[in-house]
């Protein structure tokens, strides 16, 4: 490479002296693997477009490792393309508008055998105007094995997706699903457990349907990160290695089932339903950072987000860094104050709490929490990035957000208390 | 920020590389900011830099240039390795943010050439293995064709046609998919 490029810089060494490309052809005359950095950094249509420039042009695009195609051509253009291509295929984005499952099949069965890098697929769907009824009439797409793939990001805009009954996704190491349908027969866990994806390490399944039970059994696995399995019923979850394991917005109302084995696990977000009798932890001996549902600072007597809220806490007596918001309602209306729900903290070193106020005075509810964990080292406090969509927003006249106002009168001690970050508030701001 | 660092550290910095251009001029670097150079950090670690990194494929017009890139960039590397990544740390955000910017617009005034020392940069920066100053020059092409049809690439890089009407049709064909 270096000697190709020098070759050639020595000739335009000469070339410059006479103080020339003012009529030369120096594009041209640049090594291949430069012009190939060059059509790397133009989207692939315009990089395919140079193969009429001239006869040196013809394949270069060939030989660029990358296709993106962000508005894809149809599908048997797409074919077309990933046939003459020459290069070693490392990364391939096709984006589509609403496309159906046997178009994206065409191309996707053919570029799975050539992909030896990152997939990214999109299929973009107009907002909301299709039932669910109609997206089960659309068919599902059958994902082939990538055997050769290392990263693969498909949004599906809610198609239908088969995962592949047989075969080895043997260098994925990264999966990414959105909006999609599972459809049968074969489980999604089944497919992305140790023997079929052995070097899988982060799993991210959002806004899906269609999965009332995943059962994953990883030993490669690090991250697992669910938001929004519209339909999840039971979730289990067998992973020596896993790190971090996000979980939000999953069960949603329903009584949540889960057996997660996560030993190594440090990082657990729980925004979801939870139940001690349902969800089974194991042992989470490693645990240093816990990330909760919101606790509701106003709301109707018993409500369970907050019983919720506290029975996952009670689950651990010991937590190191934990992550805890308080939400307020827009009107409080009629609602009840709930805060002397909130019982208990586990013993805590690091708080961080980040307030969704909607304008409301959030001194009362703030100093309960200090009250609880006042054992606490380190706290950080922060408006949540919600509020700054609603500018300045104020609560109505006579609210009785301040009413609870002993805190301002009550003595508060934090004895540990080292560091404290206020983040984004002013000093009106209570 | 540099200046954070072992003793060790500073001796490296401090140690001085010669680079001889292709018409025998001298240019004495530091080895942080020779070794941005791939090629030349090889050279570093086999020991062959005695006497001088001889350079017969760079001119002492395109070298200077070359070492002026360099020379601002050792520094942004070494403030990198320096600051801190904490959150909380403001205050260094602050410094990093604006010697970022200050970096970014001196990457814009260094483009500022003519076409064909653009392409003697390339070829230095390919050969000599500069992986950000390669970037930064293909970028350049790159943005000066893009939006446009392949006559006015041809036309603006004066490339001459030498496919026959037929071929060109036949590419054409092949390449539909790029035609859409």
């Amino acid at each position: 490479m270096a000697q190709s490029g020098g070759e050639i810089a020595a000739k335009r060494a000469k070339l410059s002296g006479a103080g020339a490309c003012a009529d030369a052809d120096c594009l041209s005359a640049l090594p291949d693997d430069v012009l190939v950095l060059i059509l790397l950094r133009l989207d692939t249509a315009a990089a395919g477009r140079t193969s009429v420039l001239s006869r040196r042009w013809r394949l270069l695009w060939a030989l660029v490792p990358e296709l993106r195609f962000p508005r894809a051509p149809p599908p048997d253009l797409v074919v077309a393309a990933l046939s003459a291509h020459q290069a070693a295929l490392r990364h391939l984005l096709v984006g589509v508008d609403d496309a159906g499952p046997e178009s994206v099949g065409a191309w996707l069965r053919f570029a799975a055998r050539r992909l030896s890098g990152g997939l990214i697929l999109r299929n973009r769907v107009p907002e909301g105007d299709c039932s669910e009824e109609e997206e089960l009439g659309r068919g599902a797409l059958e994902l082939p094995c990538l055997e050769n793939a290392t990263t693969a990001g498909l949004d599906l805009g809610f198609l239908g997706l088969a995962v592949p009954p047989a075969g080895v996704f043997a260098q994925l190491t990264e999966l990414s699903l959105a909006c999609v349908r599972f459809h049968g027969p074969c489980e999604l866990g089944d497919a992305i457990s140790s023997p079929r994806c052995p070097c899988l390490q982060k799993l991210s399944i959002r806004n899906s349907r269609g999965l009332p039970s995943l059962t994953i059994h990883s030993a490669s696995l690090l991250e697992i990160h669910l938001r929004r399995l519209y339909g999840l019923q039971k979730l289990t979850v067998v992973a020596p290695a896993l790190g971090e394991l996000k979980l939000i917005a999953c069960f949603a109302q329903r009584r949540p089932v889960a057996n997660i084995s996560a030993p190594q696990l440090w990082w657990l977000v729980w925004n979801d339903s939870y139940d001690p009798s349902s969800v089974e932890l194991g042992d989470l001996g490693k645990l240093r950072r816990l990330t909760t549902n919101s606790f509701y600072v106003y709301g109707p007597h018993g409500c369970i987000a907050n019983q919720v809220f506290q029975w996952l806490l009670e689950r651990f007596q010991v937590i190191h860094d934990l992550i805890i918001q308080l939400d307020y309602p827009t009107h409080i209306g009629s609602f009840q104050y709930l805060m002397e729900d909130f019982t208990m903290l586990p013993r805590v070193n690091s708080l961080a709490l980040y307030v969704h106020n909607q304008g409301h005075a959030f001194g009362a509810g703030l100093f309960h929490v200090l009250r609880i964990c006042s054992d606490l080292e380190e706290m950080a406090l922060g408006l949540h990035p919600r509020n700054d969509l609603e500018v300045h927003s104020q609560c109505e006249s006579g609210c009785v957000c301040d009413q609870p106002s002993n805190w301002k009168t009550d003595e508060l001690t934090l004895n540990h208390l080292q560091e404290v970050v206020i983040i984004d508030m002013t000093g009106t701001d209570q | 920020m540099a200046s954070a660092g072992s003793g060790d550290e500073k001796a490296a910095a401090a140690a001085m590389i010669t680079l001889i251009s292709s018409d025998n001029e001298k240019f004495e670097v530091t080895e942080a900011t020779a070794t941005l150079s791939q090629t030349i950090r090889h050279m570093i670690e086999d020991g062959c830099t005695d006497g001088g990194v001889p350079l017969p494929n760079v001119t002492s017009k395109i070298l200077a240039r070359v070492i002026e890139y360099c020379k601002k960039h050792a520094t942004a590397a070494a403030g990198e390795e320096g600051s801190s990544s904490s959150f909380s740390d403001a205050a260094f955000l602050e410094v990093d943010r604006a010697f970022l910017e200050e970096l970014e617009e001196f990457d814009d005034a260094f483009l500022e050439v003519d076409r064909a020392t653009l392409f003697d940069l390339i070829l230095a920066a390919n050969y000599l293995d500069i992986k950000g100053l390669l970037n930064l020059t293909c970028q350049k092409v790159a943005d000066s064709v893009k939006g446009k049809t392949p006559e006015q690439i041809r036309e603006m890089y004066n490339i001459v046609n030498d496919l026959t009407p037929e071929e060109e049709a036949e590419i054409r064909r092949e390449t539909q998919w790029a035609f859409e």
